[in-house]
């Protein structure tokens, strides 16, 4: 069984001691330690306490990190990284059904009704299955990326620069489906990130474009430049106009075990929700918080007396709370073997990667397996230790919540300068993050959803590379991505891709995608 | 709602006609930067191709979106406060430009102090010991700890 040698190779890999200088200079106080499941330990403690903090989200966080990053090896750097992203998913809750303020949009319908059962006595009930739920869909999505690493990876290495380009248009196409809102806007959006990742030198010809012949702006726009001023700042932004209330409920968090009643209750909704989550979060543009929604919504139709949800129904917070840890792991399918990130956490992913000096895509498998199965096989120590810590924890993280936003954000702004400047050391950088600040605060107000921008900037500088290629292989043909006797593969990614897009601006359909989010 | 429902205007969506019109606006400027690039090669592409069209991609449906909003009903705008933006984009504008020369304390504590005063209840004392504080955390983590690059000092 290849599938349990590669896994058995990736525990190895987490669990592996280097000798760390625990005194730089002094040399003597040199120690064997196993520097991999500490970064995974920080990376989920980090992780749960921006989801348990409002106002800050995995994408403004491992922003933020990444100059903590690159004394790292890749390998413990992205098992840091990915910690911060599922552990964001278990923090989320806590302040949900604590305080019914979501601590990361994840968690938004987790407040719905685990508020109500903290209010009836049973915040340590809804606790506790959210942990559960989470653990049990961390566990299934773990399984699963092992089970589609090796298949999908071979497949994407057959593909050819059309197979390529047309699996990246169906992945926006995606993403335009599953946007919240106007479909015109999001498909505004792609073609802005688009637009966007054009410009600096072009690879091909060494021509400037778009860069105002200002030098800095010659090797593109910086990805994390985008990510941070537009997720980062905007946000900050976009809370501050919110006058928020804390109604935290002062309850001594006592029996964290759920009754067997609430087990029998809520076992299925988790099988859904784990379910639901693993497919979204592979689809691009879905992702953790469209699976909560999602998942919140299929438990309501299931149930027998719907009038339930909105009360205290255990079931409405077993199920998402299962899909939006589902949907963080399987999102790791397409970028570890597709190369292609599927939502904005990674797409910023990819820029860590790329940092790292790892290009995404099928050949990681291969050239670095430690890092691809240590990576996976993290996720679920990962997920282990969150579910045992977590819970004990939950006191601290209440005290924390107590952190006041007025001084929560200016130190979030320094963190974030400081990160950007890191980059590159280039202070360029970090007046064009305040740039993007502002265009993404604009474009927030003027009812634009920035995500699919962040994906489509990611992905454009492949997009044109591919695009051009087949172009040239084909001797400039447009219809060459349709040739089912050349590239059937690309053919039928693009056939999809229409369906997909003119299924997405159906009136009926999109009555019913809608439905979803007004929930 | 309230002051949103007033007499019908020809504008039924002022946010899909001020968006919209500000992606032509971008659109233009994209053009207009890419005026002397190529637009086609012998074979295929060029450099100036991929992004005409993006361009003219974004520039369509920046018309369609404002058209739209003439005729589609859609939400008011929103007020547009000044405060916070100006505290806290300027903040990272001072930021970007000082840290080069003027080090990261002298950049950071007054960072910290203008990005404070973005939010309504503003108290000088405790901001001004808070920018301290985190301004010499960082200065700590980054600097010392991690190793970073960062300038922490002027220099003239």
């Amino acid at each position: 069984m290849e599938i349990f040698n590669n896994l058995i190779n990736g525990f190895a890999v987490v669990f592996q001691t280097v000798p760390v200088d625990l005194w730089p200079g002094a040399g003597s106080l040199v120690m064997k330690m196993p520097m991999n499941i500490i970064l995974c330990l920080i990376g989920a403690l980090i992780g749960t306490l921006i989801g348990v903090l409002p106002g800050i989200g995995p994408i403004a966080t491992i922003a933020m990190l990444l100059p903590i990053t690159y004394k790292l090896d890749p390998t413990g750097a992205l098992i840091m990284l990915a910690g911060i992203y599922y552990g964001a998913q278990y923090g989320g809750s806590t302040t949900a059904i604590l305080v019914n303020l979501p601590g990361e949009a994840s968690s938004v319908v987790t407040a719905l009704d685990g508020h109500q059962m903290a209010k009836k006595g049973r915040a340590g009930a809804a606790l506790g299955i959210a942990a559960i739920g989470s653990f049990v869909a961390g566990t299934f999505g773990t399984i699963l990326i092992a089970l589609l690493a090796v298949p999908l990876t071979k497949v994407a290495q057959a593909f050819g620069a059309a197979d390529y380009f047309s699996l990246m248009v169906l992945g926006l196409v995606c993403t335009i489906v599953l946007a919240s809102g106007s479909v015109l806007k999001a498909i505004a959006m792609i073609f802005l990130g688009l637009l966007l990742s054009t410009i600096g030198t072009d690879s091909f010809d060494g021509m400037q474009r778009m860069t105002f012949g200002y030098a800095p702006l010659s090797d593109g726009l910086e990805f994390v430049t985008l990510a941070m001023g537009v997720f980062g700042f905007a946000e900050i932004l976009r809370n501050l106009e919110r006058e928020e209330s804390r109604d935290l409920v002062e309850q001594k968090v006592t029996n964290l075990m759920p009754t067997k009643e609430d087990f029998k209750e809520a076992a299925p909704a988790v099988a859904r929700g784990t379910l639901l989550g693993s497919i979204l979060g592979i689809l691009p543009g879905g992702g953790a918080v469209l699976a909560a929604f999602g998942a919140y919504a299929l438990e309501k139709k299931l149930a027998k007396n719907p009038n339930e949800f909105g009360k205290g129904a255990i079931r409405g917070v077993a199920g998402p709370e299962s899909a939006n840890n589902a949907a963080a792991q399987t999102s790791f399918i397409p970028l570890l073997t597709l190369g292609i990130p599927p939502n904005a956490v990674m797409a910023i992913m990819v820029g860590a990667m790329i940092i790292k000096g790892i290009v995404p895509g099928p050949q990681i498998m291969e050239k670095q397996p430690d890092l691809f199965w240590g990576l996976i096989a993290s996720m679920w120590v990962g997920n282990l230790m969150l579910v045992i810590i977590n819970l004990p924890l939950i006191g601290l993280w209440v005290r924390l919540l107590r952190v006041p936003y007025r001084m929560l954000f200016p130190a979030i702004l320094i963190f974030c300068a400081i990160g950007v400047y890191s980059i590159n050391n280039q202070p360029f950088d970090v007046v064009l993050t305040a740039f993007f600040g502002l265009v993404g605060y604009f474009l927030l107000k003027m009812g634009f959803e920035p995500a699919p921008m962040l994906v489509a900037f990611v992905l454009g500088k492949i997009m044109e590379e591919k695009l051009r290629q087949a172009m040239l292989f084909s001797r400039g043909n447009p219809w060459v991505f349709f040739d089912f006797t050349k590239n059937p593969i690309s053919a039928v990614l693009m056939i999809v891709s229409i369906i997909m897009l003119i299924l997405a601006v159906l009136p009926v359909l999109r009555k019913k995608r809608d439905e979803v989010f007004v929930e | 709602m309230g002051s949103t429902q007033q007499k019908r205007t020809t504008a039924r969506a002022p946010q899909d006609i001020v968006g919209g019109l500000f992606l032509v606006f971008v659109a233009l400027l994209a053009l207009y930067l890419i005026r002397d690039l190529p637009a086609a090669g012998r074979v295929g592409f060029a450099s100036g191709t991929a992004p005409r069209l993006f361009a003219y991609g974004l520039l369509g449906l920046g018309l369609v979106i404002t058209v739209q909003g003439f005729f589609k009903n859609g939400p008011a705008l929103e007020t547009f406060p000044l405060r916070a933006p100006v505290a806290i984009l300027g903040a990272v504008l001072l930021f970007g430009l000082g840290i080069r020369n003027l080090g990261l304390f002298l950049t950071g504590i007054p960072m910290v102090l203008m990005a404070s005063a973005a939010a309504p209840g503003f108290r000088p004392l405790e901001a001004s010991i808070f920018a301290v504080a985190i301004t010499g955390f960082c200065a700590l983590l980054f600097s010392y700890t991690l190793g970073q690059p960062i300038p922490l000092w002027p220099n003239f």
